[in-house]
């Protein structure tokens, strides 16, 4: 440690400790944006209701008394945009995991891949889908279709797991 | 502290991220026109292409070596680039995005930015599946050479200090960013062929072998800061759009729908900046390596009375302008619009006796813009534009357009 400049070990307030409750990092930000994005981290934190019509003069609308929040499927879909592919699933019914020949698959690479979850994983360099099963530190790819073994997933295949299916869009 | 991620063989990465099987092969993509290697595998370098090699002189080693062969698809590259420069932005309060596949992150406040460099590293591979590299260092130029090591010894991220002698000894002085093959030559002829000896002269005499560009280079070989990051992009003063043809193209009808299309392009970048150009060019050229063909360029410029963003105006100036330098009986190769001074749609000035006051054009040209924006360029084009476009560009091995064409999505089997 030295007597003087520099940086003090324990300095400063502890992290977390602010009125959001987790780490924040600074962000240069246009000046003309500031108040912009000041309210928008207020309405996060505080989740200021948003409504249906301007401030007016006259006659209020009974709607006021509603929240408004237009639906965006996108935003319900797709969690990590940057992580997000979508892959058209074909071949063999899979219909167990709810999956059939045709069906859009959203694919998330950002999500752990667990016991249970639906996963892309390349098997001799195709892709393909498949369940995944992880038990006493042994992972299995598991097809729903009995028709095909399971496939041992040793430590070293971890990469070939290309990502985790969380939506089907099925059209009907 | 600065760090430099640049994805390793981006355009190969790419590839490789929706067809697993090119894993460990080697694999090479050409240019426009299928014409050089523009990106290699590192498998593919082993074998000894060259970078830029014209692929019909590597088209045999190519085919022995069982090396797959791509055209580019820079619809998937740019969107593979947009998802890792996301993934990136989080790692750091300032960001420079340097190139398609180079970002310069501004680490300044970071304790331990070596730990972060590889969470980078992990984080864009497992999110987007392309592999990075990291290098950092207390100037750009520094992170760059990082970069650079860190690629060559596959160690993936790597800080290089300036007092590191024992590194900068053995990095050969050409290597360094701004120095490059030609600046190399004079600076071994004066006895400085490493980096380490090139930092031990003083700036001002390496002002005189190579200005002020080589004597910044010097300075931030050495940690002191020259070059600034660069977190807002220079809105653009031109915008050019042009390709070279598929076939050697002859005939005026043919240029006029190339230009055309160009014109139109150049325009909807423009528009999308929300920029009008003062003025146009217009260029044209033969196949200079065809040494047994007749040889012709010529480029023609125009200003506008009024800045516009009106494609219909702007094409009926590209195709004067067209007829004007076009020449009969060549074989031509390339043609392209340049839309010159580009300035701010919101600092127009309007013309005393303005021409395009007319609210029903504006209206009819955002109407065309916003089809072609939504349902692509073959839903709604200017009749000047042609419907075969026989002199289009050749990609006869692209991949498929796997991130943003729904019809030409990844396709997953059930079993295997």
């Amino acid at each position: 440690m030295t007597k003087r400049g520099g940086k003090r070990d324990g300095a400063g307030r502890p992290k977390g400790s602010n009125r959001y409750g987790e780490p924040t990092r600074p962000v240069r930000i246009p000046e003309s944006q500031v108040e912009r994005v000041l309210r928008f981290v207020g309405e996060r934190e505080y989740a200021l209701p948003l409504y249906a019509s301007g401030v007016s003069a006259g006659f209020p609308s009974p709607a006021d008394d509603y929240l408004e929040g237009v639906l965006d499927l996108n935003s319900h879909l797709v969690r990590e945009p940057a992580a997000t592919f979508f892959v058209r699933a074909r071949g063999d019914s899979m219909i167990d995991a709810g999956i059939h020949d045709g069906d859009l698959l959203v694919v998330d690479r950002s999500v752990e891949a667990t016991d249970g979850k639906v996963v892309i994983v390349s098997v001799n360099g195709e892709l393909t889908v498949k369940r995944l099963r992880r038990s006493k530190g042994k992972s299995w790819l598991l097809p729903e279709n009995p028709d095909y073994p399971p496939i041992a997933l040793h430590e070293e295949d971890e990469t070939h797991l290309w990502g985790v299916v969380t939506n089907v869009i099925h059209p009907l | 502290m600065i760090a430099l991620a640049d994805c390793n063989n981006f355009y190969v990465s790419c590839e490789r991220v929706f067809l697993p099987s090119l894993e460990g092969r080697p694999v090479i993509v050409l240019s426009n026109n299928d014409g050089c290697a523009v990106a290699r595998s590192n498998e593919a370098k082993a074998i000894g292409i060259p970078m830029g090699a014209p692929y019909h002189q590597v088209k045999r080693k190519c085919e022995r070596n069982g090396v797959a062969v791509f055209s580019s698809n820079y619809e998937l590259y740019g969107d593979m680039s947009r998802r890792v420069v996301s993934v990136l932005s989080h790692f750091a309060p300032g960001m420079e995005v340097y190139s398609i596949d180079e970002s310069f992150l501004d680490l300044r406040g970071v304790s331990d930015p070596l730990s972060l460099g590889k969470r980078m590293r992990e984080k864009v591979r497992k999110w987007t599946g392309i592999p990075i590299s990291v290098g950092l260092g207390r100037t750009k130029t520094l992170a760059k050479l990082a970069n650079r090591l860190a690629k060559k010894d596959g160690m993936g991220c790597l800080q290089i200090d300036e007092g590191n002698r024992s590194v900068l000894e053995r990095i050969p002085i050409e290597e360094i960013w701004g120095v490059g093959r030609r600046l190399g030559i004079r600076l071994r002829r004066v006895g400085l062929g490493d980096a380490w000896s090139f930092i031990q002269v003083p700036p001002s005499s390496v002002r005189a072998i190579g200005g002020v560009t080589l004597e910044r280079t010097r300075r931030e070989l050495a940690g002191v800061s020259c070059l600034e990051m660069e977190e807002v992009p220079q809105p653009r003063r031109n915008t050019c759009c042009s390709r070279s043809f598929g076939k050697p193209v002859t005939s005026l009808r043919e240029l006029e729908e190339a230009v055309s299309n160009y014109s139109v392009r150049a325009t909807r970048k423009a528009r999308s900046e929300g920029s009008l150009a003062c003025g146009i060019q217009v260029f044209l050229s033969t196949n200079r390596f065809r040494e047994d063909q007749p040889q012709y360029s010529n480029s023609v410029a125009l200003s506008f009375d009024e800045p516009t963003d009106d494609p219909i105006r702007i094409v009926s100036n590209a195709k004067t302008l067209l007829r004007s330098i076009y020449r009969k009986g060549y074989f031509y190769k390339k043609a392209g619009v340049v839309l010159l001074g580009l300035i701010c749609g919101r600092s127009r000035q309007s013309l005393l006796f303005e021409e395009h006051g007319d609210g029903r054009r504006q209206a009819f040209v955002e109407a065309m813009e916003e089809v072609a924006v939504r349902y692509g360029e073959t839903a709604c084009f200017l009749a000047a534009q042609g419907v075969r476009r026989s002199w289009g560009m050749r990609r006869r091995n692209r991949t498929p357009r796997y991130t943003t064409n729904w019809s030409e999505l990844p396709e997953v089997r059930f079993s295997t």
